[in-house]
């Protein structure tokens, strides 16, 4: 029901009235090469990503070097940053005379398309690498070394042992880093690269949303269908245990190509975001300038992401318990009605929704109770919970469903046995035993949701602004002392949480 | 199904039933912990959701008398906030939230903006909204869009006193719209890499073959598309297609905005830039190191030459339309008029405030445009799209 919400927004926008300021619509013709270009970035980024997230993964599980903690730590560290504040700041260095632009005499700005690849390529590599990374942990090596002892060739090993071992996650990987990147809105927005998320932008108070939401939603369910049929593939093979084995010494050169990707992964993802933010934020102070308050913006981040993902995990609460009752068929259903429903680009939710209330508002009387709701769903910011809710419905279902199948039976029964009503056994049984999972999907959907641009940029009530809100108003005005208060001030608040997260992952 | 049992032996040695007592405080801790974290949430809910006052039902502070200290000719400041406006902005936060703060602590009253950096978005949601729209006010970049919402019927009246010391040409003949600042279009070059000779003396010049390259726009810019207007006014429509085939035979960069084409000039991305004329002396504030400047083409009257004023409406569905006023009359001040021509370094309006010493006087090179003419945003925007710039 909930993805049906922003497809009516689109209709309504179809059918606004030709009023005075709505340019003539966009013709269907100009969608394919929009449609190709999007595609096509979506090639180039998870082609890099699956070959530099792949390499690392294979050279952290297979070979013992040093550093190789830090590797491992670095890897993923990037999974803080958000796209559009490492956009912003490539943007701003590889410009001519920008730091590393004039190093290279680079000439013209550096925005379009092989920029936002590399931008991409920084983000999405860690998801790769954590994908991967699980499937050569469950690659059992004890196999390769027999078939090493037999004889075999490097190539056989890996086309005849590994090879079918991990390709149904190299598959996942792959679909998922296109999701994510046809997906993607702020990188593609600061750098100006023409996509069909950044054209839905650009269109989204016009009748061309209709046109552009209907190129996007063509492009990205094939690779949720893609995503639904390998991760059912995927999750048979989970469950091999394997003894830890030792790993052998990587040779030198191995170690090398491992520390330079690591280099411009975490180099471009962490490194380069926090040295240009400080320095900006330096500049703007030995300037004297006024900056942009941040304080509000701050609370207003913790505040709606701490409200968001409480609403969202309250939202994925029912289906993910059903699920664990339901047969296999009817839980499949749950779960593709789930991810249906996230895999709508949160661009396409925002607008979406913002013209169902336009359009609602238009269509209904000024008296009608409904004119009364909307005033106080925008007002209250209940319209973006529901922008957060569709978005995120499926991070928080699939951390909870885990959750609930491990949790054990026998306690809730003894409970029951012993007089508990169901409500006392819920309180004091099973949202104790669920307590960590809990506290996990609050954590990444807290993370997710601060970060999150363009829901947040198009439904958040009148009068309030949070940082990434900020840091992209003051990138577009070229503020970018304001960009660097901002983007520190949100990249210490991702960082501090995503530590938490890696920490509890390797608790886990 | 699990069978009923006795409980065993060595359960009664279990933690949990030795030390009753301790489960339950653990018990009434977490509960304590849980309603603490969720009354927390509810608690800010509550104070993030602050729905606007109906005007149909004053608070009680509103029937109070109002304070005696003088505060000039915009009303005496309610002690407690009893009213507040909606704003629409399509000017960026960081240039209006000072302005906005000095009029709420000199009104009390509270203005509630939505900005976006489109004013076009802005205007359309106004026009879709029609009488149920939420906004008072809506201050426009470039009053091509205000005067598109005039001649609409969505536009209120504005007080004639208000407006009585702007120029003519800078607000609505019908008052339904007035300028609050103006904005010099210009040409932003590289004094290092462009001779003050080579510069164009007239907007034509710029389709000659050695701008190949070197020259940025931003054709998606609301002010951008107002120039437009205003040429298609002048020139005519052939001529101004012709120009615009000319420049794009230049391989023009094109930019979001204007301030990324100052600094696009100053990193050595392009020679030259098509934008307003503070943008240069804003970022040069924060960076006095910028090596750029303005130029104005020396033709007389030339239409590249052209004062855009940004303006400010009221709705005519508006139910707050004295505090709306008084936000026309606040931004037509001495106080914020002087805000930004000191700060902003905008063209002041006001008569009785002279602009920053930084920002030359146009005198006879300002091109003779009626504000009128840049209300036709629609069809330039048609134009633009024919062309494929847009």
């Amino acid at each position: 029901m909930l993805v049906s919400l922003p497809v009516l927004g689109l209709w309504f926008a179809y059918h606004q009235p030709a009023g005075l300021l709505i340019p003539p619509p966009l013709s269907f013709a100009g969608l394919p090469a929009l449609v190709l270009k999007t595609l096509g970035l979506a090639t180039v980024v998870s082609a890099c990503a699956l070959g530099i997230g792949s390499w690392l993964a294979w050279t952290v599980t297979r070979h013992n070097f040093r550093g190789r903690s830090i590797v491992n730590t670095l890897a993923v560290v990037t999974l803080a940053t958000p796209s559009y504040l490492v956009a912003a700041i490539i943007r701003e260095e590889f410009a001519p005379a920008g730091t590393i632009g004039g190093m290279l005499d680079l000439q013209g700005q550096f925005t379009g398309f092989w920029p936002a690849a590399l931008v991409l390529t920084v983000t999405c590599t860690p998801y790769v690498y954590l994908l991967m990374k699980a499937a050569f942990q469950e690659s059992p090596q004890a196999e390769e070394e027999a078939a090493r002892c037999l004889g075999a060739t490097g190539f056989r090993i890996f086309s005849q042992i590994l090879w079918p071992r991990i390709r149904t996650s190299l598959s996942f990987a792959l679909i998922l880093v296109c999701m994510y990147v046809v997906s993607d809105f702020g990188a593609v927005a600061v750098l100006d690269c023409e996509v069909l998320t950044w054209e839905l932008y650009k269109a989204r108070g016009s009748r061309d949303a209709i046109i552009l939401g209907f190129g996007l939603m063509g492009t990205v369910l094939p690779l949720l269908a893609g995503i639904r049929l390998v991760h059912g593939e995927t999750r048979q093979e989970i469950g091999i245990v394997q003894r830890k084995q030792s790993r052998p010494r990587s040779s030198g050169g191995a170690t090398a190509l491992t520390w330079i990707l690591l280099f411009v992964i975490a180099g471009f993802g962490v490194v380069l975001p926090c040295t240009a933010l400080l320095n900006w934020l330096i500049s703007g102070l030995r300037h004297g300038i006024d900056f942009a308050p941040v304080l509000r913006p701050a609370l207003w981040t913790l505040l709606y992401a701490g409200l968001g993902s409480t609403f969202v995990l309250i939202l994925a609460f029912l289906p993910a318990y059903l699920s664990t009752k339901m047969n296999q068929k009817q839980s499949g259903l749950v779960e593709n009605l789930i991810y249906l429903t996230s895999s709508v680009p949160g661009i396409l939710v925002a607008v979406g929704l913002l013209q169902l209330v336009i359009g609602l508002k238009r269509t209904t009387d000024d008296s009608s109770w409904m004119t009364g709701i909307l005033a106080y769903g925008e007002a209250c910011g209940v319209i973006l919970m529901i922008g957060y809710g569709m978005r995120f419905l499926s991070q928080a279902y699939a951390s909870l469903k885990p959750t609930m199948q491990r949790l054990d039976v026998r306690q809730t029964e003894s409970a029951r046995l012993l007089g508990a009503s169901a409500a006392r056994r819920w309180w004091l049984v099973t949202i104790p035993a669920m307590k960590p999972g809990l506290i996990a999907a609050f954590t990444i959907l807290f993370l997710s949701i601060a970060k999150e641009l363009p829901i947040t940029l198009m439904l958040i009530p009148l009068g309030q602004t949070t940082l990434a809100y900020r840091i992209f108003d003051a990138q577009q005005e070229g503020a970018l002392p304001d960009v660097g208060l901002a983007g520190l001030t949100l990249l210490l608040m991702a960082l501090l949480l995503q530590v938490t997260i890696n920490r509890r992952r390797a608790h886990d | 199904m699990y069978m009923r049992s006795e409980p065993k032996e060595h359960d009664r040695d279990n933690q949990a039933t030795r030390q009753p007592g301790n489960d339950g405080m653990r018990t009434l801790n977490y509960q304590r912990n849980h309603f603490f974290v969720l009354g927390s949430c509810v608690g800010l809910l509550a104070l993030a959701c602050q729905p606007t006052p109906s005007p149909k039902s004053p608070t009680k502070a509103s029937v109070n008398a109002p304070s005696k200290s003088a505060q000039g000719d915009l009303g005496s400041p309610d002690k407690a906030k009893t009213s507040s406006l909606v704003v629409y902005s399509g000017r960026s936060a960081g240039l209006m939230e000072p302005l906005f703060k000095q009029f709420e602590d000199k009104t009390g009253i509270e203005i509630k903006a939505r900005f976006d950096k489109s004013t076009q978005t802005l205007a359309n949601r106004i026009a879709s909204e029609g009488n149920k729209t939420e906004a008072d006010v809506l201050l426009a970049q470039d009053s091509g869009y205000l005067g598109a919402l005039a001649k609409a019927g969505l536009l209120a009246k504005l007080d004639e006193e208000v407006t009585a010391d702007i120029p003519a040409a800078f607000k609505d003949k019908d008052g339904r719209w007035t300028g609050v600042s103006g904005r010099a279009r210009v040409l932003v070059y590289s004094p290092e890499r462009v001779k003050v000779e080579e510069l164009p003396k007239s907007l034509e010049d710029l389709t000659e073959p050695k701008w190949k390259g070197r020259i940025g726009w931003a054709p998606s810019n609301a002010s951008f598309q107002a120039h437009i207007s205003a040429l298609r006014n002048v020139w005519g429509e052939d001529k101004v297609k012709a120009w615009l085939k000319g420049i794009s035979a230049n391989a023009p960069v094109v930019y979001p905005k204007n301030s990324p084409q100052v600094r696009a000039v100053s990193k050595g991305e392009i020679d030259v830039g098509w934008v307003n004329h503070y943008y240069l002396h804003k970022l040069k504030a924060a960076d006095p190191g910028l090596k750029v400047a303005n130029h104005s083409f020396s033709a007389t009257g030339d239409p590249g030459n052209l004062m855009m004023v940004s303006g400010i409406g009221i709705t005519k569905a508006s139910k707050r339309k004295k505090p709306a006023q008084r936000l026309v009359k606040f931004l037509l001040s001495k106080q914020a008029q002087t805000y930004l021509a000191q700060k902003i370094f905008e063209y002041p309006l006001n008569p009785s405030v002279k602009p920053h010493t930084d920002v030359p006087s146009l005198g006879s090179k300002l091109a003779n445009v009626d504000q009128e003419a840049l209300t036709d945003i629609a069809n330039t925007v048609k134009l633009l799209r024919e062309l494929g710039l847009q």
